[in-house]
């Protein structure tokens, strides 16, 4: 059987803000329809690393592949035409627009009343179409972001703390929604929250001051005292 | 009722600005049977004017990004039309319209230039009104200067009458409705284009340009489309005045004008389109009634009247009829 070629890779990345290193020489391979799942201590660099893997930020040094190309050298509509599409640490619609004008800005040339009836419904906002983002709960907007996301057919779906702020049945139902995901996208999730991140069952990635010290399944991340010990503030 | 009109009284009734722009339109139209052959010269000079709004407001209205420098393309229009009919020894069937494109054409280069170097720059805010007020500083500078071509500060005289195809636009009558004509096509496409898709997507760009550009919009290149699309409305809109006036001077291409056409859009509400025209034809009213008082009184009338707007009615009259 053939290796399993990865959709996005980051070889040797790393990110430096004057003297201060936020992510150091960082390799990882997130393969096609995985679920993925970034944890760390605030200040680990995981924010960081998004922003890199969008374009929003340039890499020190090191490379980020998404199938054949090197972000390095696209720009943001270019990433994001690759089939790469981002949920925000804050949310970030535009409020200027109702729930459905935000939809069909997202959805580019694709959409159809049918597609936005289902997008809408997917992110639980159905009833709320012609309601001004402006005017949406904290979740609500965060589930607008996801479902903006979407809307663009993305290869890769990096979502930036999805459930901040979210009640804990929104959180509940978040982590259902990306279950459903596996095996359909390539999902990467910056998250804190430890029993989400064991609920959505994700490989997981562990960074520290910008370096990755574990990788595996949850259980396994969950008794490696080196990471217990970085949780527990003991490093 | 059909569906058509159930469909098109919905729409109306969701954006309220249309049915202004509906009422404004009929007005226009039905005025030359009201006024005499003067005031009517003055009311069309009006509408190249409101013409001239309204480009600004397709861009900062619509974008968010302040333009101080739409007076270069107003004037570059206005110039290139002189220039053309006084300097070349054109054909005089076809000298309007050589003079219309060559400059509408000199406008939409100059604003492709400036704007590609700006705009993909990533120039935006208040450093993008800097470098355009800076850019109408240096036009006035070369109008005024360059004087074997501009005439320097007299300007140019003798801007041959406006024919195309022809037909004769001397006739006030005939050159109020030509210029009606440019400002309802322009109004109304713009109102089309801005509730369509382009719109939307401008929207989201002055909302927040980043995630726009995370959803795959090359927001630099939808701008400068604008940005030079908005300076070929202003740069007609110049020409047509320098055709129908017969001459050209350099306070068409000058920071007043530039200020001038700001106030004229921030009166009526910036972003709702007709507000723009409805904006000048307020000033314009104003400045002819305080004017009539004392002449030197307009410069302190039009400075308070703009204060008390930015204070008391910030989006403008039609926002406020719209709330």
């Amino acid at each position: 059987m053939a290796p399993l070629i990865p959709l996005l890779s980051l070889q040797s990345v790393s990110r430096r803000f004057g003297s201060f290193q936020a992510v150091q020489d960082v390799t990882i391979e997130f393969g096609p329809d995985d679920l993925n799942c970034i944890i760390g201590p605030n200040g680990a660099g995981k924010s960081t690393l998004l922003n890199m893997i969008c374009g929003t930020l340039p890499v020190s040094s090191g490379s980020i592949l998404f199938g054949d190309h090197d972000l390095n050298r696209l720009s943001r509509h270019q990433i994001a035409s690759l089939g790469s599409a981002r949920k925000f640490q804050v949310p970030s619609v535009f409020p200027s627009l109702t729930v459905r004008e935000n939809l069909v800005v997202a959805t580019g040339n694709r959409e159809t009343q049918e597609r936005l009836s289902a997008l809408a419904k997917t992110v639980q906002l159905e009833s709320m179409l012609d309601v001004s983002a402006s005017e949406l709960s904290h979740g609500q907007t965060q589930w607008l972001e996801i479902g903006m996301a979407l809307a663009t057919n993305p290869k890769v779906l990096l979502l930036d703390e999805p459930t901040a702020g979210l009640s804990p049945d929104e959180t509940q139902a978040t982590a259902s929604f990306l279950r459903e995901l596996r095996g359909k996208v390539t999902v990467v999730v910056i998250e804190h929250d430890m029993a989400f991140v064991r609920d959505i069952r994700a490989k997981t990635v562990v960074l520290h001051y910008g370096e990755i010290i574990a990788t595996g399944a949850f259980d396994d991340i969950q008794n490696n005292d080196l990471v217990r010990d970085v949780f527990l503030g003991r490093r | 009722m059909t569906d058509f009109t159930q469909t098109l009284r919905r729409r109306i009734a969701r954006r309220p600005a249309t049915l202004v722009a509906i009422a404004v339109s009929l007005v226009l139209l039905v005025l030359p049977a009201f006024v005499n052959a003067y005031a009517l010269s003055s009311y069309r000079d009006v509408i190249l004017f409101a013409i001239f709004a309204l480009s600004l407001d397709v861009f900062w209205g619509k974008t968010g990004i302040l333009s101080f420098g739409h007076a270069t393309f107003f004037g570059l229009g206005a110039y290139g039309m002189a220039v053309t009919g006084i300097h070349f020894e054109i054909d005089p069937s076809i000298v309007s319209l050589v003079g219309l494109l060559a400059g509408v054409g000199l406008a939409a280069l100059v604003a492709l230039l400036v704007g590609y170097f700006i705009l993909f720059g990533g120039v935006r805010g208040a450093y993008f009104t800097i470098v355009t007020l800076a850019l109408t500083l240096t036009a006035n500078h070369i109008a005024v200067g360059w004087s074997s071509v501009t005439g320097g500060d007299s300007g140019l005289i003798g801007v041959p009458p406006l024919v195309i195809f022809g037909l004769s636009f001397v006739d006030p009558f005939r050159s109020y409705y030509l210029c009606l004509a440019v400002l309802l096509a322009f109004l109304f496409g713009s109102i089309a284009i801005m509730n369509g898709r382009f719109g939307l997507i401008l929207t989201a760009i002055q909302d927040d340009e980043t995630k726009a550009q995370t959803l795959g919009y090359r927001t630099s290149l939808l701008l400068l489309v604008t940005f030079v699309a908005s300076a070929s409305m202003a740069a007609l809109a110049g020409a047509l005045y320098a055709a129908m006036n017969g001459f050209v001077a350099p306070d068409m291409i000058a920071l007043l004008l530039s200020t001038e056409v700001i106030i004229w859009v921030a009166v009526g509400g910036s972003g709702t389109l007709i507000g723009a025209i409805i904006g000048t034809f307020v000033v314009w009213w104003l400045q002819q009634e305080i004017s009539s008082f004392n002449a030197s009184a307009w410069p302190i009338a039009i400075g308070s009247f703009f204060i008390a707007l930015v204070l008391f009615f910030p989006r403008g009259p039609v926002a406020l009829v719209s709330e």
